[in-house]
């Protein structure tokens, strides 16, 4: 399929990172260098919402090693602004101050707008950096939700679920919770 | 003595590590439901919804709703199934015949199953993050004792409102799901009262984000882009507490359903991509969009769509499907069609709306004309085959019409408002072109699409050649009109020049034209040639 072979052009083209990093990420154990793989919302479907779009590079590092993060969003809107407004999973720290809320102005003649992250982890897994994108005002308000992964380490998921998965006799697969539950005996 | 033996099973799926533990089995006889006794009760979940002006979830106010139609069965200490039934549209249930002292736990499947009768349905919501597995809630082992008893269930929210956040499991959840798909099949059943909805599977997780790109590993990773049908049997939703879950937002779970029933049933010629109020869009994927929005308002009664969002699910955004403030209203808007569809369903008149139609017309074109027609779907096709049925409305869906800017549609090919389609045979088909004049991939203009026929059966080459310049990357996708299918697609990675060979039968096709590159304008000539 032609997205999938284009996919994997831009893969091996590749995008190095410079080393050319904020102060504070040089006080760090280690930055990440390595060919970075693009990940992009565009084009594919969205719930209806704020008409913005969002490229970021792949995030892949050792525990204890920085995520340089390259973000850029993409809108068809051209005047006002829009707000991006971050939040990190625990555990996930950024080595620059981070604003919860960034706002963009918006211009007649340019679409792209850049943010970039500084992130690592001192536990091994998979972390998420939250946006939400809000574009409008008043009644036309839309909002936007994105996440970008940060594989720390081996980058496993930490399931959030307290569910007890269980393989019930009749060979189903269960998620299993306890109800909340009251039993009454009709004499 | 009841000796427990607890088997631990490590399954291992394709890209995923899913620890499942098998089921107690303990060594007393199974139960067989030859008794007297009966166990009745009524299952409920946690129900919430928006906050009064629609931004963000209203935790103050969680009210039981019930479970309707639900499996519920009643397992014995061998983890065996004594007996089973379906929940009522009040959420109660009745299990006959069961013995005395034996004990019993009732569990209830986050899952609709109805195989008998004039409407059939099957509907589970699964884990995609642990191996689909299914979601159920439990109740405790119990004895049945000597008399019949009552056991109500309830799936609760697993939100702590002191802490603000969701301390346990949520196992509503899967339920209001559930509750929502079941509201819109009643709107399709109240217009078809004969209807075997085909099996469907819906993907939940606390784990869904929006990230990835969808491949079968990130989605075991909760990774689902977004809310979305996958074009086949399953729905995905988002469950990201602080950033967003979908699970009460029933617009949208109506939405992605509003998709699945297109597919199923009618016929969405959809071809997807970013979509936003304001955008002038190609006229397939205005017509699915805006349906999805306005079956939403339709399935519920309820013309305030809206989408919950942010830290403590408190933030969101609401748009009302019927009085909006038209964006640049028109045929090719998702908004307009929207409010357009509403407005011919709904019972409030209001400004150019003076018709009441109900649903049954609206569903009578989407599962007939809609579904056969043989131009792409869009409003085009739609409302010429509402007037063609509904002869007697012609002013007042014109009134409705216009008041989005939309002049009198008299085809379905849309023949009187942009140059949509053109005929190769009488325009030589060179210098086809098409533009991002109105935006790239699914905007106008960015498709053309060409009406051929064909008097020999045969085996034909179609190619596309561009005429001004070298960066484009044509491609195309070929279409038999009658009956509607897709023929083929034509999309190498290639610059200037596309071709595909096909047999093809005598009739009459639509060859759908784009640039992938999304030149500001690139123009093709069309060859079609038989060998």
């Amino acid at each position: 399929m032609k997205k999938i072979a284009l996919i994997s052009a831009l893969l091996l083209a590749g995008l190095t990172t410079e080393m050319a990093l904020a102060d504070e990420s040089r006080t760090l154990s280690s930055v990440s260098k390595e060919v970075k793989k693009i990940i992009t919302t565009e084009g594919k479907y969205r719930k209806p919402g704020a008409p913005i779009d969002m490229r970021h590079t792949e995030a892949r590092v050792a525990v204890g090693e920085v995520a340089v993060i390259d973000v850029t969003f993409i809108t068809s809107l051209r005047s006002g602004n829009f707000d991006i407004e971050v939040t990190l999973d625990e555990g996930l720290k950024s080595s620059k101050t981070l604003s919860t809320i960034t706002s963009f102005q918006l211009s007649p003649d340019k679409k792209d707008y850049a943010m970039k992250f500084n992130v690592s982890a001192q536990k091994d897994g998979l972390y998420y950096i939250r946006l939400l994108g809000k574009a409008g005002e008043g009644e036309g308000i839309r909002m936007r939700s994105f996440a970008i992964p940060v594989y720390v380490g081996e980058g496993k998921l930490k399931k959030k679920g307290q569910q007890l998965i269980m393989k019930a006799k009749g060979g189903e697969n269960l998620s299993i919770s306890k109800a909340q539950e009251t039993i009454e005996y009709t004499e | 003595m009841i000796i427990y033996v607890v088997l631990l099973a490590f399954v291992l799926s394709a890209c995923g590590e899913v620890n499942t533990v098998e089921e107690n089995i303990p060594t007393t006889p199974p139960i067989v439901n030859d008794g007297s006794l009966s166990i009745t009760g009524k299952i409920t979940f946690d129900k919430i919804g928006g906050n009064a002006n629609r931004v963000g979830l209203d935790y103050d106010n969680i009210r039981h709703e019930p479970a309707k139609q639900v499996v519920l069965k009643a397992i014995g200490r061998q983890g065996e199934v004594v007996t089973e039934t379906t929940t009522d549209d009040n959420g109660e249930y009745r299990l006959n015949n069961l013995p005395k002292n034996v004990e019993l736990k009732i569990r209830v499947y986050a899952k609709l199953k109805k195989s008998q009768g004039d409407v059939r349905w099957d509907v589970a919501v699964l884990d995609n993050t642990n191996g689909d597995s299914q979601y159920v809630i439990e109740g405790s082992f119990a004895s049945t004792r000597t008399v019949n008893s009552v056991r109500n269930l309830n799936a609760s929210l697993g939100w702590s409102s002191r802490r603000r956040v969701y301390s346990g499991v949520r196992e509503a959840a899967p339920f209001a799901i559930l509750d929502s798909v079941y509201t819109a099949m009643k709107k399709v059943i109240s217009a078809d009262s004969k209807i075997d909805f085909p099996k469907l599977k819906v993907h939940w997780s606390v784990n869904n984000v929006s990230a990835g790109d969808g491949t079968e590993r990130e989605l075991q990773d909760g990774q689902i882009v977004t809310s979305h049908y996958d074009g086949e049997d399953g729905l995905y939703i988002l469950g990201d507490e602080g950033g967003d879950t979908d699970e009460f937002d029933n617009h949208i779970i109506i939405h992605e359903w509003g998709h699945y029933f297109e597919s199923k049933f009618s016929r969405a010629d959809n071809i997807g991509g970013p979509h936003s109020e304001g955008d002038m869009l190609d006229m397939r994927v205005a017509f699915g969009e805006g349906f999805g929005n306005a079956f939403s308002a339709i399935a519920t009664d309820d013309p305030i769509y809206y989408d919950t969002s942010g830290q403590q699910q408190a933030l969101g955004w609401a748009m009302d499907i019927e009085r909006a403030r038209p964006n640049r209203p028109g045929w090719f808007s998702e908004s307009s069609i929207q409010r357009i569809l509403y407005d011919l369903y709904d019972r409030h008149d209001d400004g150019e709306d003076h018709l009441s139609m109900g649903f049954i017309p609206l569903y009578d074109v989407l599962v007939g004309a809609q579904k056969n027609t043989p131009a792409f779907t869009s409003i085009f096709s739609f409302i010429s085959a509402l007037q063609q049925e509904n002869s007697e409305y012609l002013s007042e869906i014109n009134d409705i019409l216009q008041s989005e800017d939309i002049s009198p549609i008299t085809d379905a090919y849309g023949s009187t408002h942009h140059q949509l389609y053109l005929k190769l045979n009488t325009q030589t088909g060179s210098n086809i072109c098409v533009t991002t004049t109105y935006g790239i991939t699914n905007k106008v203009d960015t498709h053309k699409y060409v009406l051929f026929s064909l008097n020999q059966t045969g085996r034909y080459t179609v190619s596309l050649s561009q005429t001004n310049g070298r960066g484009a990357d044509p491609d195309f996708g070929l279409y038999r009109t009658s009956p509607f299918e897709s023929v083929g697609k034509a999309e190498e990675v290639r610059l200037q020049f596309e071709q595909g060979r096909y047999q093809l039968r005598s009739g009459d096709y639509i060859l759908d034209i784009s640039d992938y590159n999304d030149l500001k304008e690139a123009c093709f000539n069309v060859d079609i040639v038989k060998n």
